[in-house]
């Protein structure tokens, strides 16, 4: 009981947590307008109906409360149009929706914790209400809206020509668009009758996803379980086949005790039958006085995003991120049993023909299987990115700058523990630019040319084995000369160095640089820039800042495709082996003796094409007690790492090879091995341990800085 | 089997002075030796006891740790229990593969003797502990003579 429970619970969460983004979506977009489209209002009329039948269900009741209020308000913006809603009132509105919708995830989040629901919703159902209050009172007076759309009357012509019925007490089709119904009896004294119609509803779901019932809202309405038990419940499908489908949905619903077909009306009067319910829904273009065409547009609107966002859930299918990793590393272990198979010593010298052109077909269905689990795994990062559009939003409300968040490429698709961690870091520099980048005041951008809404450009793209994220705004820049003064008093620059632009930037970067809100009060930034750079690190990837003084800034995230399989170069140091990460070499150098030149403290440093690198042994960093000393015995590998670039001195280079990464264990990582820049270590094809090196700390190690 | 039991037997009467319920409780323990010592191991935290296995040596890490085994896939940590406990190194060894914290570990030991079932009771406090020996959680004599120090893996690992 325990565990169907819980994934009842995960489902829920999974589903409102969606619901919820979709949302926030909608409500962005329709902000950006000052209007609700009828599809958008038919939408979120839509997600509240589904969060409030779903936490009724989970018996949320305070969730449900507030979802049945606002979709209580929607209804009267989806009968009259969002023209009832007079511009002064809409930002309440807006506001209010997303007050709710903070709401919604606060005790959701509740959920999860598994810590009780506040109690307290009356300030915002109060809200609710008095706006709804507001709207009506501005509307005509029209019919009671909590009522369920009572007794809509069919525009077209088609129904005056009364449905044909074999049962005289079944009820007339309530919208010409749905004329074929199924007419059903629950067994008598059966009790809950409008609980038992909802369930037949998302049963009959899963055969037709359009269909419109009457009496509606019979999950929420207790009092339509009466008129159910006495009258039987309603279901309207818009063509005979969906109908015929739907009722093996009927059948296998609980506690049904009967059920007719019924046949509504002749099939409405159209050249394209295809597309029953188009005039009906081009009624609201031509603003018809008649308030009844509004209610038979809207049902037959809703009903069509509903039927899409049903086709799409059933392509696909959530699945625990954990069986994804159990699956990643049975195939990592696949793809290198297959190498150890393949390139087993045993078969050296043999002539094989058949084993391996077998051995190749293996490899390339290994190969195959690798990439579609690692497939499986890459998510897009719009959702994302679609959070820092309400980032975005609050803070220009709260500072009120006005700005607007400009995204590229959401679809871009990286691993999905990527995207998790990478999700604080782009928030936390979205809203450095919003705070710190974008001018106080407007007219500080118009003296300076620029547009008075600010812009920020979230963008996102593929680099081969990276992905590129860039955040930029158009706001004052950085202003190089307050950065440095302030990396001095913090002694983190040296008064007496040079230092390039880049390098200053830099600082903002370091730990320690901002430690109090002063940063503001320079261009500064640097708000936490440490922590980005470090929660970037972790997922293997960098950040770098570029910006112009008074035109702006930009900081580039690069990050990894994925974690767990990289290409990587295999060096020897006397016994060990070491992998570079491909992406991190430059070029690998054979060097002489006099090649290498000395600064005062004897340390190391090779020329390349007019510049010079400092050198770093790696048998000396590691001290290790084998490995060459002669430089023109070795090799020297010239690497790059975030903004430095070095030479590492290595005994042999072994090759490249794709290797798969596994983590050191904890145990190991005690000792802070990372900070020296052993990051994990990987299995090679013939059982042997390589250790995967990142350039980064190896550097730092080094040179002790930072 | 049939040894233990023996030893089972010869370890009550010793225990049985006490007489007590608690003391009828006895632990597996894996006897293993280090540098002319007997360490005991509870039996319960021990996987597999493997000889002849390549380690690769990790830098950056206390000397103790002598780097990292592939054992079917899984990368374990090696700590050399003579270095640990600041004895020199030898060659001839094998390889205890034991389980912390649901986290495989392997200690390099001498060589493993046999198991031996020891009451609770029986199990007694080191009196000379000093920082070499924050290792060993208790002692205890063993039937057939010598003495047992029970090899304490969380101590080993974080003390």
């Amino acid at each position: 009981m325990g565990s169907g429970n819980d994934s009842i619970l995960d489902m829920y969460l999974y589903e409102t947590n969606t619901l919820l983004e979709q949302l926030d979506g909608i409500l962005l977009a329709a902000e950006q307008a000052d209007t609700f489209s009828q599809d958008s209002v038919n939408e979120i009329f839509r997600i509240m109906h589904t969060v409030k039948g779903s936490s009724a269900m989970m018996e949320f009741n305070n969730i449900m409360t507030v979802a049945h209020r606002i979709e209580d308000l929607f209804f009267i913006i989806r009968e009259k149009t969002i023209d009832i809603v007079p511009e002064q009132l809409r930002p309440e509105l807006f506001d209010m929706i997303f007050q709710a919708v903070d709401f919604f995830r606060g005790e959701i989040e509740k959920v999860e914790n598994g810590e009780p629901l506040s109690d307290s919703i009356d300030s915002i159902v109060d809200k609710i209400n008095s706006l709804i209050d507001k709207i009506q009172g501005n509307g005509a007076p029209a019919a009671a809206p909590a009522a369920p759309a009572a007794q809509p009357k069919a525009p077209a012509a088609a129904v005056e020509e009364a449905p044909v019925s074999s049962n005289p007490a079944a009820p007339a089709p309530s919208d010409a668009a749905y004329p074929f119904g199924i007419h059903v009896f629950f067994d008598e004294g059966s009790g809950m009758e409008n609980l038992r119609a909802f369930m037949l509803l998302n049963g009959v779901r899963d055969y037709s996803g359009d269909f419109v019932s009457f009496p509606e809202n019979v999950e929420t309405d207790a009092s339509t379980s009466e008129y159910i038990a006495e009258m039987g419940f309603m279901v309207w499908f818009k063509t005979r086949e969906e109908r015929d489908k739907a009722i093996a949905g009927v059948k296998n619903a609980g506690s049904v005790r009967s059920y007719e077909p019924i046949d509504g009306a002749v099939e409405p009067p159209k050249a394209a039958p295809a597309e029953p319910a188009a005039a009906p829904e081009a009624a609201p273009a031509h603003p018809e006085p008649a308030p009844a065409a509004a209610p038979a547009a809207a049902p037959a609107a809703a009903a069509k995003p509903a039927a899409k966002g049903q086709h799409a859930k059933e392509s696909l299918i959530s699945v625990n991120l954990s069986k994804l990793d159990q699956l990643m590393a049975v195939v990592s272990e696949i793809v290198i049993t297959e190498s150890m198979v393949t390139s087993s010593p045993d078969l050296k010298g043999l002539r094989l023909d058949n084993f391996t052109k077998s051995a190749r077909d293996l490899r390339k269905l290994t190969d195959d299987l690798q990439d579609v689990s690692m497939s499986l795994r890459m998510v897009p990062v719009s959702s994302t990115f679609q959070k820092m559009n309400r980032i975005v939003r609050d803070m220009s409300k709260k500072l009120n700058r006005p700005a607007k968040l400009v995204l590229i490429g959401e679809d871009t698709e990286v691993d999905k523990t990527i995207v998790d961690g990478i999700s604080d870091p782009i928030m936390h520099i979205v809203r450095n630019s919003m705070d710190h980048g974008l001018e106080e005041n407007q007219s500080d951008r118009i003296a300076a040319g620029k547009d008075p809404v600010g812009e920020i450009i979230l963008s996102a793209r593929h680099t081969g084995s990276e992905v590129i994220i860039e955040v930029k705004d158009d706001g004052r820049g950085a202003d190089t000369q307050a950065i440095l003064n302030k990396a001095i008093r913090q002694g983190l620059a040296s008064p007496d160095m040079e230092y390039s632009q880049k390098e200053i930037l830099n600082f903002m970067m370091m730990p320690g640089f901002s430690t109090n809100t002063e940063v503001t009060e320079y261009s500064g930034r640097g708000v936490g820039l440490d922590v980005v750079k470090k929660n970037v690190a972790e997922v293997g990837g960098t950040v770098s800042l570029s910006s112009e003084f008074g035109k702006g800034m930009t900081t580039t995230l690069k990050i990894p495709l994925t974690m767990a399989i990289m290409d990587g170069m295999e060096v020897s140091v006397g016994p060990s082996l070491f992998t570079i990460p491909i992406n991190s070499i430059l070029s690998s150098i054979k060097v002489t003796a006099d090649q290498i030149v000395y600064d005062p403290a004897r340390g190391e440093m090779m020329k390349i094409r007019d510049n010079y690198y400092p050198v770093i042994r790696a048998k000396d960093i590691f001290q290790m007690s084998e490995g060459r000393d002669n430089v023109e015995e070795g090799i020297m590998i010239w690497v790059e790492a975030g903004e430095r670039s070095y030479c590492l001195f290595v005994d042999e280079l072994l090759g490249e090879q794709q290797i798969v990464v596994k983590p050191l264990p904890s145990y190991v990582n005690s000792f802070n091995v990372k900070s020296y820049g052993i990051t994990g270590c990987s299995i090679l094809g013939d059982g042997s341990i390589s250790i995967i090196l990142d350039m980064m700390n190896l550097y730092n190690a080094a040179h002790g800085s930072y | 089997m049939t040894e233990q039991n023996v030893l089972l037997e010869d370890t009550r009467p010793g225990a049985g002075s006490g007489g007590t319920a608690a003391e009828m409780q006895a632990t597996k323990y894996l006897i293993c030796l280090s540098d002319g010592l007997r360490y005991g191991l509870d039996a319960e935290q021990v996987v597999e006891i493997i000889t002849d296995h390549t380690i690769t040596p990790l830098p950056c890490v206390p000397g103790y740790v002598q780097g990292v085994i592939n054992l079917r896939g899984q990368i374990i940590p090696v700590i050399d229990l003579r270095l640990r406990l600041g004895k020199m190194p030898q060659d001839d060894c094998c390889i205890m593969v034991v389980n912390v914290d649901n986290e495989p570990i392997s200690i390099l030991v001498d060589g493993v003797e046999k198991m031996v079932d020891v009451p609770k009771g029986s199990i007694l406090p080191v009196p000379t502990q000093q920082s070499t020996q924050k290792l060993v959680s208790g002692m205890c004599s063993l039937p057939g003579g010598g003495t047992m120090l029970i090899l304490d893996c969380d101590l080993l690992l974080h003390g």
